[in-house]
């Protein structure tokens, strides 16, 4: 249960909002070099899969259907 | 250059000494790792005395052991199965399986980690991007995505570069062109072999590629591919024709660029050495012929380091207008192991593929069969001619193509022609040489 607490979250989030932020800021300085931009895009693409792995907020608990 | 027509301006303009450097560096990691993860890398390094401190020069690298496919398959005979000392990573780790074609024996299993594949893919972007695969292309892949690794991984660069990739696995050559011309492809991806068997097909169809289709780039690789193919496959196509090399143990290492001449080795990826023929530790000159031995400089669960890769190219004299500081080849010239005597005379059955191509037209597709007579060494090419070609224009072209292939190779060829589509057709790798010599 320690590993899901409110702070291992947050901790986890700042992390991935770290990684986006240099992936982001690698393809600001590249200057369009197809190699760093597309590369930079994967890492953008696994950081979104991460985010939604890593919920910042507890999610509610859902309802049932109908 | 225009930073638009590379994948990766920063190595592929880089100033051959720095070049150098990051290939020293690249190559000195290779072995230091292989020691520490390899069994096979160890026993091999061990015999030789070889430290990876010992390697600060060029020349030092010269005096790490080459290893051979042979090797390869010995060391894969023992555990871990399936890929035996070879393997550097944990069998957990892997998550890509190929195996090599087998042409010249028991295939070789080839294996990547989730890592190494991102690398083989990369390697492949350098290839198609030079190429001039952009993310508006929308590329058709006739291959049948089975165990050979082939278009695997152009598949994946493809993606990787933006482009939409149709996967065109386990359908006829009919289905696959009309599919082409349905969803207006632009690129294509086959063996040479196959671009001309997917013309033939379509003419059946009452299409012309050239005017029916949409296909403007084609990217072959799988089989070599004289110049003399290359710009038929222009000219029938109607489309820009590249050549490509690779191999499923160390990946794609060479390409050509927009100015199609010849073949850029991908340097910062792969240190590509070519040797003597005959001394097989000298390093050839530009306008020379030598074997191709290679080393993977970036980490792989299949390490291969110096791997004789025994084949031959030309080194070419020349620097590419398009500005790339990787070396060229000129050509690549067929594999030692298909160099073989015949009536004494030493003979690459891609010289008549180049013949063929070159100067005949009419002809369709073609087999050579070696045989024995007594002591005797018989050279027979049978040629499936054009339906148009009349019996005189035949006794015209057979004088010509003996003519021409008595002058390129030194041997006198016997020339038979069979009656249309009596030959094999192929989807992957050709197999129009016979040696039945070796079967007595």
């Amino acid at each position: 249960m320690e590993l899901r607490s409110k702070q291992h979250l947050e901790a986890m989030t700042k992390q991935i909002e770290i990684i986006e932020t240099a992936a982001e800021e690698v393809k600001r300085v590249s200057g369009g070099i197809p190699a760093i931009d597309r590369n930079a895009d994967a890492i953008l693409a696994f950081a979104h899969i991460l985010e939604s792995a890593v919920p910042s907020q507890p999610s509610e608990p859902s309802l049932p259907c109908g | 250059m225009g930073i638009a027509r590379c994948w990766n301006v920063i190595t592929e303009t880089m100033p051959r000494e720095q070049l150098e450097r990051l290939q020293l560096n690249a190559f000195r990691k290779r072995v230091e790792w292989a020691i520490d993860n390899s069994p096979f890398y160890q026993k091999v390094y061990r015999q030789a005395g070889i430290e990876p401190d010992d390697i600060q020069t060029m020349d030092d690298v010269r005096r790490v052991p080459l290893v051979s496919k042979e090797e390869l398959r010995v060391a894969q005979q023992a555990e871990p199965y399936l890929y035996g000392e070879m393997l550097g990573v944990p069998v957990t780790e892997l998550t890509a399986y190929h195996q090599t074609a087998g042409t010249t024996g028991k295939p070789l299993y080839v294996t990547d980690t989730y890592a190494s594949w991102q690398s083989m893919v990369e390697a492949f972007c350098y290839n198609i991007y030079a190429m001039g695969l952009r993310n508006t292309d929308r590329v058709f892949v006739a291959f049948p995505y089975n165990v050979f690794i082939a278009f695997w991984v152009g598949h994946y660069a493809a993606e990787k570069i933006g482009c939409e990739v149709i996967p065109g696995g386990t359908m006829s050559t009919r289905a696959r062109i009309s599919k082409m011309q349905e969803v207006r492809a632009t690129a294509l991806m086959c063996t040479p072999t196959y671009g001309l068997r997917m013309i033939e097909v379509a003419q059946e169809m009452g299409i012309d590629p050239a005017k029916d289709l949409q296909i403007r780039k084609i990217i072959c690789a799988g089989e070599p591919m004289p110049e003399a193919t290359r710009l038929k496959l222009e000219q029938l196509w109607g489309a820009n024709v590249y050549d490509h090399i690779g191999t499923a143990e160390v990946g794609p290492w060479g390409y050509m660029c927009d100015q199609k001449k010849g073949l850029h080795m991908l340097e910062s990826m792969f240190l590509v050495e070519l040797l003597d023929v005959e001394t097989m530790s000298r390093l050839i000159q530009p306008g020379e012929v030598g074997v191709i031995v290679i080393t993977t400089l970036f980490p792989r669960s299949f390490p291969t380091i110096r791997y004789n890769l025994k084949d031959l190219a030309q080194l070419s004299a020349r620097e590419c207008p398009c500005g790339r500081t990787f070396r060229l080849l000129d050509s690549i010239r067929g594999r030692t192991d298909n160099l073989t005597k015949i009536k004494g005379v030493l003979f690459t059955p891609l010289s008549i593929e180049e013949v063929i191509r070159d100067n005949f037209s009419q002809i369709a597709e073609f087999e050579t069969i070696v045989t024995k007579v007594g002591t005797q060494d018989n050279l027979l090419v049978k040629i499936e001619l054009d339906p148009s070609v009349s019996p005189q224009d035949f006794l015209d072209i057979r004088r010509r193509l003996v003519e021409a292939l008595k002058f390129r190779t030194n041997l006198t060829f016997s020339v038979e022609a069979v009656p249309s589509q009596t030959l094999p057709r192929y989807e992957f790798k050709s197999a129009r040489f016979k040696d039945l010599r070796k079967e007595r």
